[in-house]
């Protein structure tokens, strides 16, 4: 692949929640600008959510004050339209300030695997942290903050190679730190390092490659942790992002996740 | 009005000699040749009792002990007053400097602090550059990757022990074939079959007591998850309150050193140190506030975007820098507004709203003059809105305590600063003239208790040879300071005679320092368009006539309508009732005199001399008292022993503004005597003069140019060589009239007479003796007191007629 020339085309940006989508949309809507690409808005009605709204005996107990509210799956679906409503609303105003194309969609299923299978029609996918078991969150952050590294997960694909450049193009835009964690064996480990040299456009672009091989899930989101990444980007056919891998890594990240076609 | 013309009779009287004219200032008697000779005077000339209160008030440290300097404008009150302080000021101790700091307790409350002299603009130096330092080294501690480590370990600790928490009742949950899942309000517990969120219809296909079952374990579960929801909050604050710490240790290692030295640096001065404490304390109190913010994603105009706290909260307002003076300020306001005296708070305008802050508070006079002394110009700070309401409540709090006018008037109650007031020790001096004082003593009751000293300027001094000689001094002083030529002897003399003229008095030499040093300004100037090294007499002539020339125009009119006989004005021959009168007009700057023609008519009546102008309400108090007095002179002298049967009027011809005083009360008597004698007057003599109710002339005003004005006006006609003017006896040593007097009468053109009497001026101006009563208590029959009883005695028996047979007296035109 010609890593002078980086096009994507449409870049994904999917949430359940508007709530914990904000800063992916953000970082979504960044990225589209630089690239010059659609920015596509996807809503997922989360299908066990509207299960448990139409059991008898459904409560929820709210994060804000501590108290048990019944559920309804009238009330439950009213609030999902409000929710695809607002976040219809961010992603046309956000569009419409960053001058660029975009278009909204609305689909029910499990988060997860619709989330990936809309990830097949777009070039990048941004998704934000699926804080599930979280009450406490740190400070809320920027779209991309300037001073936050962006960290890839390179294997020596043809998805990793556009990883690799679509992180190269973002670093070098945003004059941060690109970090590459090498996701393969000991053997190709000296022609991974060899390729992932920055292009001669991207000249000032400090690459640092980690030592240390990347080959769970945890030791990514360990690696994205400690050195306060602000965005991780890997490419969609990594063997390390199955269903379960993808909802493991939105609950670990601190920041939001590219999925790279 | 009859006309009687009359052989042109000498005069009774003796006419003033050229001496009696003009006093002669003799060169000779000065043992200079030009000013540089002299010395300067380094006393203020003719002013002993203003410098003993001037020093009085400057010395005496009490209570409401603040001056007022009274004297005319131009005196030189304010170089004196200058003079006076510069000698004491400097000997006294230079006083603190003040600053306005951030009262970290209320912030709308600044503090005021007091430091030696010198001292303030070093401390504000001093903490500008800690708080430069402070802003570089706080975000720096605070963004040090192991704080920022160690901070995330605590969120990152406690995140994992709440998603812990949670995650150990999902794992609860899930063996109990339950999962816990997010809403968009919170979190929910649902029944899980197959791996799949139970639905609907699959639950309504379980028994009643599946049913039951799993209501029972979410009910369970929701009371655990419950339970955790509640601490969060908790959890929360003690996760903050770590991180605070943490911040807080962090910033205190990075500041610590640097505030030790400015705390050792100002160890002795209490109120720094405890700013001081205060500072650190807020500082580590707030310290993580100084986190460096990042860029909002919606930057709209800056709204909605978090500020970072600014360190100029912790630097100093110097309101009041001594650290170029030596001793005690001596301050001069020449705009003695309001906020100007007490000082202000300004505000900056941001986004439309107004903002303010300690920084903000600016000084006004007041303040500078702290410690020392501060002059005002009386009638300025009076022509100021609430100025002297404000600087009379600093005065008698002993503070100067910054309000708004809007706040003291209660007009607004916005929120806004109330720095702390700064204690007052000043010593005001109002500088302005004698009918303000009196004004200010009579109305102001604050004004006796707040200015007790008064220092009167004199306006004249008396002219001595030993004043001459200073006098002299003090022309030479002049000169110098304005660096002028040197004057040379004769003219240093034409000066004192114009000091002289200046002060309408023969005797007596002007103080009036401004005019007099115009006149040398302005000679040195005709001076060096003759390139000449010295001021002569010929420049100062010159300045003396230009100075006239300048103003001259008004005069040159009313002249020239005289002249074309617009105004009607005889200055030959004789008429019954008729004089010629001299007033003088006066243009504030420049003042001239020129004839009016006063008219009298007399007729049968009840007693009453009508003043015209007053009826015609053109004449003022004074003229219409002088009026009054002739009536009552006519009674007294005519109609001791039967009532006063007359009716006269009085006018001023061709008269159309205000008339007062009553310097035309001789030139009316004789008008009315000779109206009443049927002698006529002599229209080549000018007659002035107050007179009173026993006929003695009185001493007026504005002798010279009254002189000068008829003399012009004969001139322009044509010098007859028996004109001349009349005055009081009383005003000879009033006289210093011009040159052109002075030939005029040395060639005999021009005569100039001194009277003591009514009866002096009568004969003067009729040629006719006025008469005196005989042994029978009558006067001569020939006289015009003779001719005058005789008429009035008429008048009685006609009016006695008409008595008797119950008529009025006739009516008539007025003319006899």
């Amino acid at each position: 692949m010609n890593r002078a020339t980086l096009i994507l085309n449409r870049i994904l940006f999917a949430s359940d929640t508007m709530q914990r989508g904000e800063e992916a949309l953000h970082a979504a809507a960044e990225l589209a600008s630089q690239l010059q690409a659609e920015l596509v808005g996807l809503f997922i009605e989360d299908t066990n959510l509207l299960r448990l709204a139409g059991l008898p005996f459904a409560q929820e107990i709210c994060t804000s004050s501590a108290a048990q509210r019944p559920l309804d799956l009238a009330s439950m679906e009213r609030a999902m339209r409000e929710q695809a409503s607002q976040m219809r609303e961010a992603v046309a105003s956000i569009a419409k300030r960053r001058n660029v194309p975009w278009s909204f969609g609305i689909r029910r299923g499990s988060v997860i695997h619709v989330t990936l299978a809309a990830s097949e029609d777009a070039d990048l996918l941004i998704l934000g942290r699926r804080d599930l078991h979280r009450l406490t969150s740190p400070a809320k952050r920027g779209a991309l903050s300037k001073k936050q590294p962006i960290l890839v997960v390179y294997d020596g694909s043809s998805g990793g190679q556009r990883a690799l450049e679509t992180g190269e193009f973002l670093a070098n835009q945003r004059e941060v730190e690109l970090i590459v964690v090498i996701s393969d064996h000991q053997a190709d480990r000296r022609r991974l390092l060899d390729e992932t040299r920055p292009l001669p456009g991207h000249r000032h672009l400090r690459v640092v490659v980690t030592p240390d091989s990347i080959n769970d899930i945890k030791q990514l989101i360990d690696a994205a942790g400690s050195r306060h990444c602000g965005l991780v980007l890997i490419n969609r056919d990594h063997r390390l992002l199955d269903a379960d891998a993808a909802g493991q890594l939105l609950k670990g990240l601190e920041c939001p996740l590219g999925v790279v076609r | 009005m009859t006309t009687t013309p009359l052989p042109n009779t000498a005069a009774t009287a003796e006419p003033l000699s050229l001496a009696q004219l003009r006093w002669r200032c003799n060169p000779q008697q000065f043992t200079f040749t030009t000013t540089n000779d002299l010395p300067e005077l380094d006393v203020l000339l003719g002013q002993p009792r203003a410098l003993s209160a001037l020093r009085f008030g400057i010395a005496i440290r009490r209570e409401g002990y603040n001056l007022y300097v009274q004297g005319p404008p131009g005196i030189g009150k304010q170089t004196a007053v200058l003079k006076c302080l510069e000698q004491t000021a400097t000997q006294e101790p230079t006083p603190s400097d003040w600053c306005y700091v951030n009262n970290f307790a209320d912030v709308r409350r600044p503090k005021a602090i007091a430091l030696p002299a010198g001292q303030g603009k070093k401390f504000c130096s001093d903490l500008k550059e800690l708080t430069s330092e402070l802003a570089t080294a706080i975000p720096a501690a605070l963004e040090r990757d192991e704080h920022k480590s160690r901070v995330q370990q605590i969120v990152r600790e406690e995140a994992e022990r709440q998603a812990a928490t949670l995650e150990a009742l999902s794992q609860k949950a899930q063996e109990k074939s339950v999962q816990l899942i997010r809403t968009p309000g919170g979190f929910a517990l649902a029944p899980l079959q197959k791996g799949e969120v139970l639905s609907p219809d699959e639950y309504q296909q379980l028994s009643d007591e599946e049913k039951k079952k799993i209501q029972q374990t979410i009910t369970e579960l929701q009371t655990e998850l419950q339970s955790i929801v509640e601490q969060v909050p908790k959890r929360n604050k003690g996760m903050r309150d770590s991180i605070k710490k943490l911040n807080r240790d962090a910033v205190q290692l990075a500041i610590g050193h640097l505030l030790s030295q400015i705390k050792q640096k100002y160890l002795d001065i209490a109120p720094v140190r405890e700013f001081l404490e205060a500072f650190e304390k807020d500082i580590l109190e707030r310290g993580d506030e100084f986190e460096p913010v990042e860029e909002s994603p919606l930057p709209l105009l800056g709204l909605g975007r978090p500020q970072p706290l600014s360190f100029e909260d912790y630097e100093a307002n110097l309101l009041v820098d001594n650290s170029e003076s030596q001793g005690a300020p001596i301050i001069y306001e020449d705009h003695p507004s309001y906020h100007n005296l007490i000082g202000r708070v300004e505000h900056e305008s941001q986004m439309g709203a107004l903002l303010t802050d300690f920084s903000l508070i600016k000084g006004g006079a007041l303040h500078r003059a702290n410690g020392g002394y501060l002059i005002l110009d009386t009638l300025r700070l009076l022509q100021q809105p609430y100025a002297w309401e404000g600087l009379k409540r600093a005065l008698y709090s002993d503070t100067i305590k910054i309000e708004s006018l809007g706040e003291s008037l209660s007009l607004i109650s916005t929120v806004s600063l109330e720095p702390e007031p700064i204690p007052l020790d000043v010593k005001v001096i109002l500088l302005g003239d004698r009918m303000l004082y009196y004004l200010l003593y009579d109305y102001d009751p604050d004004f006796a208790e707040l200015f007790k000293v008064a220092a009167d300027f004199e306006d004249c001094i008396d002219r001595s040879e030993e004043n001459c000689e200073l006098y002299a001094r003090f022309v030479a002083t002049l000169a110098q300071r304005e660096k002028l030529r040197p004057v040379t002897r004769d003219a240093v003399a034409l000066v004192i005679e114009h000091g002289a003229r200046l002060a309408e008095d023969s005797e007596r030499l002007s103080l009036h320092t401004r005019t007099l040093a115009d006149l040398l300004r302005e000679a040195d100037y005709w001076a060096s368009e003759e390139d000449s090294d010295a001021i002569e007499v010929g420049h100062i002539k010159h300045a003396i006539e230009q100075q006239r020339y300048r103003l001259d125009r008004i005069r040159e009119r009313i002249h020239e309508e005289i002249r074309r006989g617009t105004i009607l004005i005889d200055l030959q021959g004789s008429q019954v009732g008729q004089v010629n009168g001299l007033s003088v007009l006066d243009l504030g700057n420049h003042r001239f005199g020129q004839p009016s023609r006063i008219t009298a008519t007399a007729r049968l009546g009840r007693g009453e001399v009508v003043d015209i102008e007053r009826e015609a309400k053109l004449g003022g108090a004074i003229h219409s008292k002088g009026v009054l007095i002739l009536g009552a002179f006519l009674a007294s002298r005519f109609a001791a022993d039967s009532p006063l049967s007359l009716n006269a009027s009085l006018v001023f011809e061709q008269s159309y503004g205000m008339v007062d005083g009553d310097s035309a009360s001789v030139a009316e008597l004789c008008a009315l005597l000779s109206v009443l004698s049927g002698v006529p007057l002599r229209q080549n003599l000018a007659v002035t003069g107050s007179v009173n109710q026993l006929g003695q002339v009185q001493a007026i005003g504005g002798v010279n140019e009254k002189i000068e004005g008829f003399f012009a006006c004969c001139k322009a006609r044509g010098l007859t060589g028996d004109q001349g003017v009349v005055i009081p006896a009383a005003n000879v040593k009033h006289l210093m009239v011009d040159q052109e007097i002075l030939d005029a009468v040395s060639a005999g053109h021009f005569r100039i007479y001194a009277v003591e009497t009514i009866d002096d001026a009568l004969s003067l101006l009729t040629g006719v003796p006025a008469g005196t009563r005989d042994e029978t208590g009558k006067f001569p029959a020939e006289t015009v007191n003779g001719r005058v009883e005789r008429r009035l005695s008429e008048f009685a028996r006609l009016r006695q007629e008409f008595g008797t047979t119950n008529q009025s007296p006739p009516k008539g035109d007025g003319n006899s």
